[in-house]
């Protein structure tokens, strides 16, 4: 999804274009469940009557910002919006590891699983100061963890290893 | 009104006791750093710690749990304004403009006049809740379900003075957010809708992660993507305010206070009606409104008075009528049943001294934040010095542990992280986040009260035009509309904003 080059430079065009229809299509999608819910009763709406109504009108805005980006002036994209090889890298780890501590949180438990993640990030992110990365891993899990259970009287998973 | 101040007279002299001032400092302390933990606002702050109440007289209990709620508030300041991660759906307003203060090295100011405000606004409203909580609380009662319609028409139509340079973006923002809310279980017929088979979705999808996907993690994404672990927040320039930011802060902070405490009367509105009045109300009163969002401390000083204005009025409800005005005052009011209180107007009568103890009190704690937190703010502001890939791993860390301590699962975690991806895509395509969250909340509570209203009349509209406050309100919103389409007509033609 690269936004265009225009005559001065990339631009939003495309981006918008794929988002709109995105969008219809989402929308179109959610207006087909809606009319399977009762749309309306004696008393008024039904269940399925204001998303219907949601849903067209999504579909409606959708529109104009396809039409928008069609036919209107080219909006130009930020000098950023496409994501260079090593940002992009960067995003897609740090997604994948908080997914990975989401998934790890019940079988490693909290405190273990925050803890790799807090070493882990920042020597991801170039960051190198050893000793501040273990004091802040060790506050953020052991220590979070402690709080949480003792003077929040709130428990936070164990996991197998028992940590 | 004399014997109302002479008994408040002597609910200071309760709470002005040593214990009870102890009680009330730990609660404020308490109170802010849970409201710091990302995803851990005011609602779920105050709920975890109830149980540290539990060994105290009722007296010191529920003025400690006051401290505790107006700390929580503060502490979900901070995070709005230092990194962006919203402490509950109110502290979302914030984001906007303390967040980019922050960048431009102002986190001090921000904060400085959010507490400030917060303080005049609390006073105020605590002076209100003396002086006339009675009579106004009968104008509230004579709000039924077609003016609660009306008012959440109004505070939906406020949404489009949220729009940057693009209106459609927004109303699609906006539009998302209202669907989204429709997930789970149908207010009025019971009926599961988009839910998929997915037994989670029943309760619907949870507002704090999604705030939280959308303004914490997206914003991370975005840093991380350009920098990694290089440092985003500009030289701090200034700790605290200065005297064209305190000038500056004046307005909005008066009106800010008149708004909060205004809508705090109504009960169930929540917290974000009044924030979002507020704001957009300084970006009508503004020379500058296109500046919004860039870092205007009207943009933090309004709608933090509000905020705060809102929490004190909303007692006002739960006092006189037992009718809690928002979902933090539950909790207290939970709280309050607990130690064997019933909220409502044999209140005042049975426990007058416990009354007017708890309404001194929150004074006090309102003191008390100020004194603490300003001193503080030096220390608060040091947080962004910490260096950015620490930062961003403790920020998301407690993000995840926020998000999963909601419901003790990691659907929750799953929904910030999707929401935390919509977020980046929706900031490089410049479609603002504000106007999905508000929706969010709004679309849900109008819904409900447009069935409540039909199935009132028997399913005729027209209830919505013949009762004069709903009536009115819904023709402001008309009003609202038409006027923020016209401007944005007028800038199109002038070239300035997109579709």
């Amino acid at each position: 999804m690269s936004p265009e080059a225009g005559d001065a430079g990339p631009t939003l065009r495309r981006p918008l274009q794929v988002a709109a229809i995105v969008l219809v299509l989402l929308g179109a999608f959610v207006a087909w469940r809606a009319v399977e819910l009762r749309l309306y009763t004696s008393m008024g709406p039904g269940p399925g009557f204001f998303p219907l109504c949601l849903t067209l009108l999504l579909i409606g805005l959708a529109a104009l910002v396809l039409i928008g980006a069609t036919f209107g002036a080219p909006e130009p994209a930020p000098p950023d919006f496409v994501p260079g090889r090593a940002g992009a890298l960067r995003v897609g780890v740090v997604l994948a590891g908080l997914v990975a501590v989401a998934l790890l949180i019940g079988p490693l438990g909290m405190r273990l699983a925050f803890f790799l993640f807090l070493v882990g990030l920042p020597l991801f992110l170039g960051y190198r100061n050893l000793p501040a990365i273990l004091a802040v891993a060790l506050i953020g899990s052991a220590g979070v963890f402690a709080f949480f259970a003792r003077v929040l009287d709130i428990p936070l998973p164990v996991g197998a290893l028992g940590i | 009104m004399m014997d109302s101040l002479g008994l408040l007279l002597g609910g200071f002299a309760t709470a002005l006791q040593p214990n009870n001032l102890l009680f009330a400092l730990m609660g404020s302390i308490l109170g802010t750093l849970v409201g710091i933990l990302p995803g851990i606002g005011p609602v779920a702050g105050t709920a975890v710690l109830i149980p540290l109440t539990f060994s105290l007289d009722p007296t010191a209990a529920i003025i400690m749990l006051a401290a505790i709620y107006y700390g929580a508030m503060y502490g979900g300041t901070l995070t709005s304004v230092l990194v962006n991660v919203p402490g509950e759906a109110a502290s979302a307003i914030t984001c906007l403009d303390g967040y980019a203060m922050a960048k431009q090295g102002r986190a001090g100011p921000a904060l400085a006049m959010a507490a400030i405000g917060s303080f005049f606004a609390g006073t105020v409203a605590t002076m209100g809740l003396v002086l006339i909580a009675l009579p106004l609380t009968a104008l509230a009662l004579k709000f039924g379900p077609p003016e609660y319609f009306a008012l959440m028409v109004l505070g939906l139509s406020l949404v489009t003075g949220l729009a940057g340079r693009s209106l459609v973006r927004a109303l699609v923002s906006g539009v998302a957010g209202l669907l989204i809310a429709m997930v789970g279980i149908d207010p009025v017929m019971g009926a599961p809708r988009f839910t998929f088979g997915i037994v989670r979705l029943l309760d619907g999808v949870a507002l704090v992660p999604v705030a939280m996907g959308l303004f914490g993690v997206s914003e991370i994404l975005i840093n991380i993507e350009k920098s990694g672990g290089g440092s985003v927040h500009a030289k701090l320039t200034s700790l605290m305010p200065s005297r064209e930011d305190v000038r500056r802060s004046v307005g909005p902070i008066l009106r800010g206070t008149g708004i909060g405490f205004l809508i705090g009367l109504i009960p169930g509105v929540g917290a974000v009606v009044p924030t979002l009045i507020s704001y957009v109300a300084e970006r009508r009163v503004s020379r500058t409104p296109e500046r919004f969002g860039s870092g205007m401390i009207e943009g933090v000083a309004g709608p933090e008075s509000a905020n705060n204005a809102y929490a004190s009025a909303a007692l006002i409800p739960l006092f006189t009528l037992g009718l809690p005005g928002s979902p933090t005052i539950a909790v207290i009011m939970g709280a309050f049943m607990m130690n064997g209180l019933v909220p409502g107007p044999f209140l005042f009568v049975e426990h007058s001294d416990f009354v007017w103890a708890v309404i001194a009190s929150l004074y006090v704690g309102n003191v008390i934040l100020l004194v603490l937190n300003l001193p503080l703010i030096p220390l608060w502001v040091s947080i962004l010095r910490i260096p950015p890939a620490l930062l961003y791993a403790a920020i998301l860390a407690f993000s995840v542990l926020g998000a999963y301590t909601i419901g003790n699962s990691v659907f929750d975690v799953g929904v910030m992280l999707v929401f935390g991806v919509i977020g980046y895509a929706m900031r490089k395509l410049d479609f603002p986040a504000a106007p999905m969250i508000l929706t969010m909340i709004l679309g849900p509570l109008m819904e409900r009260s447009l069935r409540q209203s039909l199935d009132m009349s028997q399913g005729d509209y027209t209830i919505l035009l013949t009762r004069p406050i709903s009536a009115t309100l819904l023709v402001l919103a008309a009003l609202f509309v038409v006027g923020t389409t016209l401007g944005v007509a007028a800038k199109l033609k002038g070239g300035d904003g997109e579709l």
